[in-house]
């Protein structure tokens, strides 16, 4: 057979070729997305179970809908895909691979979003009060614990152990302050004196009153009149 | 004694009474003074300071019956125009007064010019006035003395010293330089001054001309002067200086221009110094001559003093004018008249002051340029002397006193002569106061022509004619007994006659050369005419006296024509060209007769380009066996390949030349052609043109074979560049036209010299190549060279027929050639480099055979590769035309299949025309291809008449091809590669399910489980 013939040949068989490449390209697609799409999911199902160490599973609900919303768009796509895989090059597939890639990204997002909030209504409740009880007890402790649990305000727990940690260092801030009284009224109190604007006629209240003699806080207080 | 004649034509007067009538001095001894009376030729014209003209006898009255006391005249003039003749004849002239009483008291001394020195004028001075006055003369005795003395060359750097030194200031010199102002003590110093004094040396020099006799001529007038030698002393004179000459001396060897300087200084000192020497200076010569004018006075006397020439007395002539000018207030000197001669320039330059108390001046310039010019003056001159050499001494003496007495010739020699009627009638004669004297062997126009033709212009005075010219042929009188007169060869420049060619042919046919020359001198300086016939006529009568026998010719009776016609142009402007066309040719025909006689040839371009346009025109250039071509390059136009025999112009001799030497036959030849040019206008209608014809003819026919010759210089073969020519077209036109030459000899070289070849043809081999690449250019030259060496020249245009002989002969054998001889290297130097050097190219082929057998290979190579790339594409190259046209329906279904997936590859753009092309070609292709391989098994030059391109065509188109699916194919492969990359699928597959597993949450949960 003479060279030309046989060039000839090999390009008849070009098209063959072509088109197994096309859907090869797709599944590559797919196969990328869904990996990314798999280990995002991997990822905040790990994070979650240490979430839930903090603040317990009540507070991430919504993070698990959406988590299960994910599984079920991702099964519906098995079950496309199991007979024929040919059919990822359809529109509907690919719809669906947007989906699923969307609905994992968002999974992890929103767990992010509450973590944060959580962890900052932990702390933002204490921090005005909390200088002055360490003055109180004669101690930084508080003031450390709340900068520590502060810290985790985007960076969630990785490890078990870090989960159990920051529960910890949370149950103290609040046992801290509950051991001091300092809740209710006298919590409002406190922050507002700290702030020089307490109402003298809270002073009224017999919560307040028997806190300030039980902690000795009358040489602290002075008065003001305002306009 | 006087000769007698009896034969006409025989000298009638000896060879010495011509030496004693002609002297280069006037002659005015007691023995000799009747000739100077006998021929003296009374002086016209003379011009006073006034510029009035007066004659001798004016002159005389003017000095000697002014009036005044005391009379100082100058004669001035050039020398010999007749200063000394003047003076003598004054001094006779007062002698006769004296004789006859008219004087009385009159002393009369003259000063000859003879040795021309101080010395000698004094001697002759106290000689002539007689013994009472030796006692005033003491001290000019001493001063004689002086100058004669031995250590006169001492006495002179003496003098020349105390210039220099002490007596700088006194004279109110300029300071010398610094360097040279110790000059003055070279002259004191022992070794410097024994060197100034040497023998030959310009002190002796000096001292010699001062006090030896010597002839005037051979030193002329002036003092030598010192020069830069004179400081250069040679190395014996160096020792015994003093310090400070020693350093002086090396001055001068530094520098020339030191040199120069001190010789200035010397010679600017040297008159002061000579007068100092000579004991002359001041007034002394003044007193001296004051105390003899005193002493005469007392006596009742007078004096007339003549200097023949002051002039020559130089250094002392300053002396001698204040000696003898007017001293008005001293009456207690005698009356004096002093007539000085002296040169123009000398009188000239004279002081203003000592001009004005000169009482009379005489220039004798103006009367001697009349002189020249008078034809009728000089003939009279020139009979006076030949006169006087005819008479016996005593003849002269008595035709002196008559002379004396009456002025004019008296006595003639001719008178008792028994030829004289012949020879007057012949030769002529001059009248003087009813005396006839024969001008024989002279003619009335001879003496003014011979002397105006004189080569010196300063000789063209009445010492000139008598001396150069009468002189000369009067003593030779042996040539007019052996007829060979004039024989004796004058300084005298020669007048062309434009017509002597055509009397000498005429009338001097069978003449000797020098009969012919002398006879062309008669007619040049002997007589006028203007024609052959008027010629003949006046030089007839002279055939008989001079010898010369009869004309060849008989003289015609009737009165001569003028040979050449008056071309009486109306217009202005014509006669103006003609008139300059003449002077023109008169000035030609000068140039070539002082070339005859000697000299060299001036304006020869001029003549150089009538020769060669004869030489053109008149040589049967068809008689050499020189291609016309060749004839045309070297003689086509210019002058350059004319040389004349010691012509002006320098130049380098062109390759080929022809040279004219000098002889009559040049002569003539050139003489002819100006006639040709000038007389005829271009043509031979002029007089005598049949002479000057035959000149022409005669001319050719004795050298044409030498001028033909000059042509082939050498022994070089010519028929071998005809070869290399014919053998090199000849393989040109196979490889050209790819056939070899036809059988037939016509048919062969009809093709040989055919153009239609001249292309550069497919070749394979290297040298081969550049054969073939040169094959238009060569063959154009080789072809344009057959043509000029073979041409038949017809007409005056290109080359129309060719002699086809040399080709036929050659053709049989430019079959089989293989190679094209070579010319050594003496066909492309000298005469021959420019007609051959256009074959030198062909040189560098030489045999052509090795690549003859090299291409042989190399196209079996190219059959090879055919098959090499055939085969590689998967063909079989047996049946080629079934190959190829199986290959083409490949190629085409490829590129269309190529096309279709984009495989296609338009930088190549073999999908344009690479198929085509194969296809179109097939026949041609498949046809060379069977030809080359039948030629390759054949030897000889059949190799070369297959072209192999259409097989080199069909290589390239399928290496393009190939080319080209090698291109396609490795398109195909990456896109192949790039999908061949779909055998990842199945690992695509199984990422998606486990992906989704992990998304649905199966493997996590299942995970929970088992964990």
């Amino acid at each position: 057979m003479s060279k030309f013939r046989d060039i000839r040949a090999r390009i008849e068989k070009l098209p063959e070729l072509r088109d197994a490449a096309a859907v090869e390209s797709t599944l590559a697609q797919f196969s990328s997305t869904l990996e990314k799409a798999a280990s995002v999911i991997t990822k905040f199902e790990n994070t979650i179970s240490f979430a839930d160490v903090v603040f317990g599973e009540a507070a991430f609900r919504k993070p698990r809908q959406q988590r299960f919303n994910c599984s079920t768009a991702a099964k519906e796509l098995r079950q496309v895909l199991a007979p024929d895989l040919k059919a990822a090059n359809s529109q509907k597939m690919q719809k669906s691979l947007a989906s699923i890639s969307s609905l994992a990204v968002g999974t992890s997002d929103l767990l992010g979003q509450i973590w944060t909030t959580m962890l900052d209504d932990e702390c933002n409740q204490y921090q005005a009060v909390a200088g002055w009880a360490d003055r109180i007890e004669r101690s930084d402790k508080l003031q450390a614990k709340l900068d520590r649990i502060r810290a985790h305000r985007h960076r969630m727990p990785e490890t078990r152990s870090a989960a159990e940690q920051l529960r910890s260092d949370i149950d103290f801030v609040r046992f801290s302050f509950k051991r001091l009284g300092l809740e209710g009224k006298v919590k409002e109190f406190v922050e507002k004196a700290l702030a020089g604007a307490a109402p003298a006629e809270m002073l009224k209240l017999p919560e307040i009153e028997a806190f300030i003699e039980g902690s000795d806080l009358w040489k602290f207080l002075h008065v003001r009149l305002g306009n | 004694m006087a000769k007698r004649i009896q034969v006409f034509g025989e000298s009638c007067w000896t060879s010495a009474n011509a030496q004693e009538t002609i002297s280069s001095l006037a002659i005015l001894d007691e023995q000799r003074s009747h000739y100077f009376l006998a021929s003296h030729a009374p002086m016209r014209n003379m011009r006073d300071r006034h510029g009035q003209s007066l004659d001798e006898e004016q002159l005389y009255q003017k000095l000697f019956n002014s009036g005044r006391r005391e009379v100082l005249g100058v004669v001035s003039g050039d020398p010999g125009t007749g200063k000394s003749h003047l003076i003598n004849w004054l001094k006779l002239r007062c002698d006769r007064d004296l004789s006859e009483e008219k004087k009385r008291n009159l002393t009369t001394v003259l000063i000859h010019r003879r040795s021309g020195t101080l010395r000698d004028a004094l001697k002759q001075l106290v000689e002539q006035l007689g013994p009472s006055m030796h006692r005033y003369l003491r001290d000019l005795e001493d001063a004689i003395v002086k100058v004669s003395d031995a250590t006169s060359r001492e006495m002179l750097v003496n003098a020349l010293q105390l210039e220099l030194g002490p007596r700088r200031d006194e004279r109110e010199r300029k300071a010398l330089p610094r360097e040279l102002r110790d000059l003055n003590t070279l002259c004191l110093s022992e070794g410097f001054r024994k060197w100034l004094y040497r023998d030959g040396g310009t002190v002796a020099k000096i001292v010699h001309q001062l006090s030896k006799d010597h002839d005037v001529q051979e030193l002329g007038d002036k003092i030598p002067e010192f020069t830069t030698q004179d400081f250069s002393p040679d190395s014996k004179c160096r020792p015994n200086n003093t310090p400070a000459v020693m350093t002086l001396i090396e001055e001068l060897d530094d520098a020339v221009s030191t040199r120069e300087s001190a010789a200035a200084a010397f010679n600017d000192v040297l008159h002061d110094a000579i007068r100092e020497m000579t004991g002359l200076a001041g007034t002394k010569l003044r007193d001296i001559f004051d105390n003899i004018r005193v002493e005469l006075r007392t006596q009742g006397k007078r004096l007339a003093l003549f200097i023949e020439d002051v002039s020559v007395l130089t250094a002392l002539n300053t002396e001698i004018l204040n000696a003898v000018e007017p001293q008005a207030g001293r009456s207690d000197l005698c009356d004096m008249v002093a007539i000085l001669g002296m040169v123009e320039g000398a009188y000239k330059g004279l002081p203003d002051n000592q001009k004005d108390r000169i009482t009379e001046v005489v220039s004798l310039s103006t009367a001697n340029k009349a002189w020249v010019e008078d034809q009728e003056e000089m003939a009279r001159f020139t009979a006076r002397y030949m006169n006087a050499m005819r008479l016996s001494s005593a003849q002269v003496r008595e035709l002196a006193e008559a002379r004396r007495a009456s002025g004019e010739i008296s006595i003639s020699a001719c008178s008792a002569c028994p030829v004289r009627e012949r020879c007057h009638t012949a030769f002529g004669s001059v009248n003087f106061d009813g005396i006839d004297v024969g001008l024989f062997p002279f003619t009335r126009q001879a003496p003014q022509k011979l002397l105006s033709s004189h080569k010196d212009p300063k000789r063209k005075t009445p010492r000139g004619l008598l001396i150069d010219i009468v002189g000369q042929l009067t003593e030779d009188t042996d040539a007019l007994t052996s007829h060979e007169f004039p024989r004796k060869k004058l300084p005298i420049e020669p007048t062309p006659l434009s017509f002597f060619t055509a009397f000498e042919s005429k009338f001097c046919a069978g003449w000797d050369g020098p009969k012919r020359a002398r006879m062309r001198l008669l007619a040049e300086k002997w007589v006028d005419s203007c024609s052959v016939e008027e010629t003949a006529q006046m030089l007839a009568p002279f055939l008989e006296p001079l010898g010369f026998g009869s004309f060849s010719t008989r003289v015609s009776d009737a009165p001569p024509k003028k040979d050449v016609k008056e071309d009486k142009a109306d217009s202005d402007s014509g006669t103006t060209k003609q008139s300059q066309a003449d002077a023109k040719y008169g000035e030609l025909q000068k140039a070539l007769a002082a070339w005859r006689s000697g000299g060299k040839l001036k304006r020869d371009p001029e003549f150089r380009a009538l020769l060669a346009d004869f030489i053109r025109g008149a040589v049967c250039w068809d008689d050499s066996d020189v291609p016309p071509a060749e004839i045309k390059r070297h003689t086509r136009s210019g002058y350059e390949f004319v040389h004349i025999e010691d012509m002006n112009s320098l130049i380098n001799k062109a390759s080929f030349f022809i040279t004219f030497e000098r002889s009559d036959e040049t002569f003539q030849l050139i003489e002819a052609l100006l006639k040709f040019e000038y007389e005829g206008k271009g043509s031979w209608r002029f007089a005598h043109a049949e002479v000057y014809k035959r000149v022409t003819h005669r001319w050719i026919r004795r050298h044409q074979s030498h001028v033909l010759a000059s042509l082939s210089p050498g022994r070089l073969n010519t028929e071998l560049p005809l070869n290399v020519a014919t053998d090199y077209l000849a393989l040109a036109k196979v490889i050209g036209s790819r056939q070899l030459l036809p059988d037939d000899p016509c048919a062969a070289v009809s093709a040989l010299l055919s153009e239609s070849g001249d292309v550069i043809p497919v070749v394979l081999d290297d040298k081969l190549a550049k054969f073939a690449n040169d094959i238009p250019v060569r063959s154009s030259v080789a072809r344009e060279f057959i043509f000029s060496e073979l041409d038949v020249p017809q007409g005056t245009g290109a080359t129309k027929f060719i002699d086809p002989m040399p080709l036929l002969r050659r053709v049989a054998k430019l079959r089989s050639v293989h190679e094209i001889p070579k010319l050594d290297d003496s066909y492309f130097t000298g005469f021959w480099l420019t007609r051959y050097q256009r074959l030198k190219p062909l040189n560098s082929y030489g045999s052509l055979k090795p690549s003859i057998d090299d291409e042989r290979s190399a196209l079996k190579d190219l059959l090879s590769s055919l098959d090499t790339v055939l085969e590689g594409l998967g063909y079989d190259s047996g049946d080629l035309k079934g190959t190829f046209n199986v290959l083409v329906n490949d190629i085409k279904s490829l590129v269309a299949s190529a096309k279709q997936y984009s495989l296609s590859h338009a930088g190549l753009s073999f999908e344009q025309d690479g198929v085509r092309q194969i296809g179109d070609h097939i026949a041609e292709y498949v046809q060379a291809t069977q030809c080359l391989r039948e030629i390759v098994r054949l030897r000889g030059l059949e190799v070369l008449t297959c072209d192999p391109s259409p097989v080199q065509a069909a290589v390239q188109a399928l290496n393009r091809a190939e080319e080209y699916l090698d291109a396609v194919e490795k398109e195909l492969r990456k896109q192949e590669a790039h999908y061949a990359r779909a055998k990842n699928f199945q690992s695509h597959e199984k990422k998606i399910r486990d992906c989704l597993d992990v998304l649905i949450g199966a493997k996590t949960e299942s995970a929970k489980r088992s964990g």
